[in-house]
C-alpha cells in the first residue's frame, strides 16, 4: 500500500529557556489545542521588464511565519508557566531568544531559536481559561538535522 | 465507571436523595413507581432517574491521545404531585449546575452545567406521576 497521510494528533512542542527555570532542559508544553506550524515563505519581486514578454519574479530570502497555538491554561502546570515566564521576564537586550522544538507524530522535527511574543489569556465567564500563544522564529533552523539558513 | 454514577454520587453528598432508594441510575432502574403499586399513590416516593445521553466527541489536546470527555445525561424527576416533580428537579439542577473545576467523586471536572431548567415533559407512563426533566453536560477527565 502507498504511504498515506497522518493525523496531526500527538504533535509535541518543547520548549528549552536559555535563561531561569528549566534552563537548558527540553520541556514539553502541555495542554496544547490546534498547532499552526511555522510557514515557510519568501517574498516576491517582479522583475518584469520591457525586453521580456513574460512575467518574470525572483524570491527573497528564507522567512517564517510565526508559531501560534492555544493552550488550555493552569497555573499548576509548570511547562506553561514556564513559557509565560519567558514571555515576561526575557532580557530585550539578548533578544530574548529560547530554544523550541516541533515534533510531529511521523518524526519531523524542526528546531529553532525563538521568542514568546505573545501570549493572551481568555477568561469566558462560561468556558475554559486559555492563553493563545505566538512564538516568533529568529535566525538559523534545524530541519530533521540539517541546518538552514546558516 | 460510567459517568452518571458520578452525578449520583454528587447528588447524594448534596442530599438530593439515596441512591437506589430516591436516585436511580440507567434507563432500565426500575423506580419504585414501576414495581410496587402502593408508591404509585399519592404519598409514594419522588424518585429521580438519571439516564447517560452520549454526549459529544471528546475534545483532544496534543499530548494526550484521551483529552477530555464531553458526556451529557438526561434526568427525569417523577413524584406524586407536581409541584414535588419540579422541586426535586430544580433540586438535582441547582446540585449539577455551574461547576468549575471541581473533582466529583474522584474526577477532575472542567466543568458541568445544566442545559435547561426543568421541563414538563408529561406524566410517567407506569405511575402517571408529573415528570420534570433536564439535561446536563460536561467537560471531564476520562472516569
Amino acid at each position: 500500500m502507498s504511504l498515506q497521510g497522518i493525523s496531526s494528533h500527538g504533535t509535541i512542542i518543547s520548549l528549552k529557556p536559555a535563561v531561569g527555570a528549566g534552563a537548558g532542559t527540553w520541556i514539553e508544553i502541555a495542554e496544547l489545542g490546534d498547532i499552526t506550524e511555522p510557514g515557510f515563505t519568501r517574498n516576491e519581486f517582479d522583475i518584469t521588464s520591457h525586453n521580456r514578454d513574460i512575467d518574470t519574479y525572483v524570491l527573497g530570502v528564507q522567512r517564517r511565519d510565526p508559531v501560534s497555538f492555544p493552550m488550555f491554561f493552569n497555573k499548576n502546570i509548570q511547562s506553561q508557566v514556564y513559557l509565560r515566564d519567558q514571555q515576561l521576564n526575557g532580557d530585550p537586550t539578548t533578544n530574548m531568544t529560547n530554544g523550541f522544538q516541533l515534533a510531529s507524530p511521523d518524526g519531523d522535527l524542526f528546531i529553532f531559536s525563538g521568542g514568546v511574543k505573545e501570549m493572551k489569556g481568555t477568561a469566558p465567564v462560561d468556558g475554559v481559561r486559555t492563553a493563545n500563544v505566538v512564538i516568533r522564529a529568529t535566525g538559523e533552523f534545524i530541519l530533521n538535522g540539517v541546518l538552514y539558513g546558516s | 465507571m460510567p459517568w452518571v454514577d458520578e452525578l449520583a454520587a454528587k447528588l447524594v453528598t448534596d442530599s438530593v436523595g439515596v441512591l437506589n432508594d430516591t436516585i436511580f441510575i440507567s434507563s432500565k432502574s426500575t423506580t419504585p413507581q414501576a414495581v410496587a403499586p402502593r408508591n404509585r399513590l399519592p404519598d409514594g416516593k419522588a424518585t429521580i432517574t438519571i439516564t447517560d445521553t452520549g454526549g459529544m466527541r471528546r475534545l483532544r489536546i496534543q499530548n494526550d491521545r484521551y483529552g477530555y470527555e464531553r458526556p451529557s445525561a438526561q434526568l427525569v424527576a417523577r413524584a406524586p404531585t407536581d409541584a414535588a416533580a419540579y422541586a426535586l428537579a430544580n433540586a438535582a439542577r441547582d446540585s449539577l449546575d455551574g461547576l468549575d473545576n471541581v473533582t466529583i467523586d474522584g474526577v477532575r471536572y472542567v466543568w458541568l452545567r445544566a442545559k435547561q431548567g426543568p421541563v414538563d415533559i408529561g406524566p410517567d407512563s407506569k405511575s402517571g406521576y408529573p415528570q420534570y426533566s433536564f439535561n446536563v453536560e460536561a467537560m471531564k477527565d476520562p472516569s
